[in-house]
């Protein structure tokens, strides 16, 4: 796993007069919310649509360090792991086999406050397949979970009045039935 | 990042969830249930692979139970069977103890089924159920005067389908030799609308096979020489777009299958036909076609034949395997099944749950749903 040590570097410096498009360095630079700096490769920063269309729509040169203000360190970090073994897996031969392998893994290592939080990034970085497999992690996780556990994990205040919330009960009495009440 | 999460995300969390996790969601607060509401439209995305519509429903004769089978994985789920409950919507008071075994299924939709109901001296009447959250809408009474004389039941006929330019569910009835009218009924409006309907446009007056595809239902519609004469003149097929509310006669129909008796169904996104052939005596065949290009008629392809030669069978089509891949049929009178024949490899198999459960009276693709969360009358 990487640290943010292993990707900091320095920023580019200007070598001579400016080169074609074609030559335009293989590398993206982002810096997250939390001031740390990140060198991509760039066929993983052109996974995140909001990276790809930052640099794409008026071509800007990658000499510019992108901001990513609504981003973490951390954050990125796991971003970074992942969309660098999609990429990695795409065109193999058993490609879902071994990705299934590691989202299972990757899911592991995180509690799902963390998930949660990576569905924020992942949808403000634009990253579909990414977005899909955070979603369904936390899906699989709350799916037999009772009231009291979602609304701890996602931070959310009960509003009901005891009437309006027996009500909505007995709207489907057979769904309220039969679920964990751990609440960790 | 912060720790609000955008309802957006919340919503692509819950479509990935089990319906009963959804529905036990609404309680964890006000802006939750509101917004699982207000998005049950929105296309689930349950494993495995997120097909959609990977279940068959299942029903079987009256007094039985009702079914759903996951077929991939070939389990399934029996639900309560629900005629004991629409008999009580149908006849609230129900002074006169009428027990009502069954119900015609018209058809399904985006995980509701819709039955109908028609009874000379009552009346007729509709209910959209959905079985994934037990919860069912009845639809108004219609009073049927001046019936004529002739069978006491289905004297109309119904089809069921979506518009999806307003989201909204419609049936549609058309009641036989009542003049040219027909009627829509929308779940928004909660109320029939009389239309008029072409000269010379389907009358049916029993539940002749509809296939709803393209947000349109689409019938073979014969030409006969006049009322007394019944040869077929022509054959075409004529649709309903459920969001213009309006006929429409197309030129889909395959010429060499015209003046012959069809049952249409959907294949995938366009439409399949079935047509009976009788060769010499005893035996017969049904001939399988597709229109590959939904709208092209130069794409009617015949996938293949079917010979019904056991004496004593009838094979009836139920239509299509979602994906395309298998045709199914229903096969009474002597060893009552339904069998399944692979359209590629022309392969024939029986579809059977268990041992039990080898006879259905109605089957059909099948997706989990949570329309009509929010609307009356549960069960």
């Amino acid at each position: 796993m990487s640290t943010p040590a292993e990707n900091e570097a320095s920023i580019k410096q200007e070598s001579g007069p400016s080169g074609t498009v074609q030559d335009k360095p293989k590398k993206i630079v982002v810096r997250t919310g939390d001031g740390e700096v990140f060198e991509l490769k760039e066929e993983v920063a052109m996974e995140m649509e909001t990276i790809k269309t930052f640099f794409m729509e008026d071509n800007i040169s990658y000499e510019t360090v992108m901001p990513l203000t609504n981003v973490d360190s951390w954050e990125l970090v796991k971003v970074i792991e992942y969309c660098s073994k999609y990429v990695e897996l795409k065109n193999k031969e058993n490609f879902h086999k071994e990705l299934k392998a590691f989202q299972d893994e990757f899911v592991k290592s995180m509690s799902p406050k963390t998930l949660l939080s990576l569905s924020n990034v992942a949808n403000y970085l634009e990253i579909k397949y990414f977005l899909d497999f955070i979603c369904q992690a936390i899906a699989d996780h709350i799916k037999s979970k009772d009231v009291e556990y979602v609304r701890e994990l996602f931070g959310v205040e009960n509003d009901f009045t005891e009437e309006e919330y027996e009500m909505a009960k007995t709207e489907a009495p057979w769904a309220h039935e039969n679920l964990d009440k751990d609440l960790y | 990042m912060s720790d609000y999460l955008p309802g957006g995300i919340i919503l692509e969390i819950l479509r990935r969830l089990p319906i009963k996790s959804v529905i036990h969601c609404c309680l964890v607060c006000r802006s939750w249930k509101s917004l699982i509401e207000s998005s049950t439209h929105l296309r689930r995305k349950v494993q495995p692979n997120n097909q959609n519509e990977p279940y068959f429903l299942l029903l079987k004769p009256p007094s039985q139970s009702l079914n759903w089978s996951l077929w991939d994985l070939g389990e399934y789920i029996t639900i309560e069977n629900p005629y004991r409950h629409l008999t009580e919507s149908v006849f609230p008071r129900n002074e006169n103890k009428i027990i009502v075994n069954n119900f015609n299924v018209v058809g399904t939709c985006n995980g509701l089924v819709c039955f109908a109901f028609d009874f000379k001296y009552y009346g007729s009447t509709a209910v959209i159920w959905n079985p994934s959250i037990r919860k069912y809408v009845s639809l108004p009474w219609r009073r049927i005067s001046n019936p004529k004389n002739g069978s006491v039941f289905n004297i109309a006929s119904y089809a069921f389908g979506y518009d999806s330019r307003t989201k909204d569910y419609k049936v549609l009835r058309t009641v036989s030799d009542f003049g040219r009218e027909t009627e829509v009924w929308s779940l928004a409006r909660g109320t029939w609308k009389i239309l008029r309907r072409p000269k010379d446009f389907p009358s049916r007056g029993d539940n002749v096979r509809y296939a709803f595809v393209n947000g349109a239902v689409h019938w073979v519609h014969h030409r006969r020489r006049d009322q007394k004469d019944d040869a077929i003149v022509d054959t075409s097929i004529v649709l309903f777009d459920m969001s213009t509310e309006l006929y429409r006669e197309t030129r889909m129909m395959p010429e060499d299958l015209r003046g012959k008796q069809c049952h249409i169904s959907r294949y995938m996104e366009s439409i399949g036909l079935f047509t009976g052939t009788v060769l010499e005596s005893n035996k017969s065949s049904i001939d399988v076609c597709v229109m590959r290009d939904y709208g092209a008629v130069q794409s009617w392809t015949k996938l293949f034949t079917l010979p019904t030669y056991l004496e004593g069978t009838e094979l009836e089509p139920f239509g299509f395997k979602k994906n395309g891949g298998e045709a199914v049929f229903k096969m009474s009178g002597t060893g009552e099944r339904v069998i399944t024949v692979d359209l590629k490899t022309k392969k024939v198999g029986e579809f059977a749950i268990n041992d039990e459960y080898k006879y259905y009276d109605f089957l059909d693709c099948f997706a989990e749903s949570l329309a009509l969360l929010g609307h009356v009358k549960s069960f």
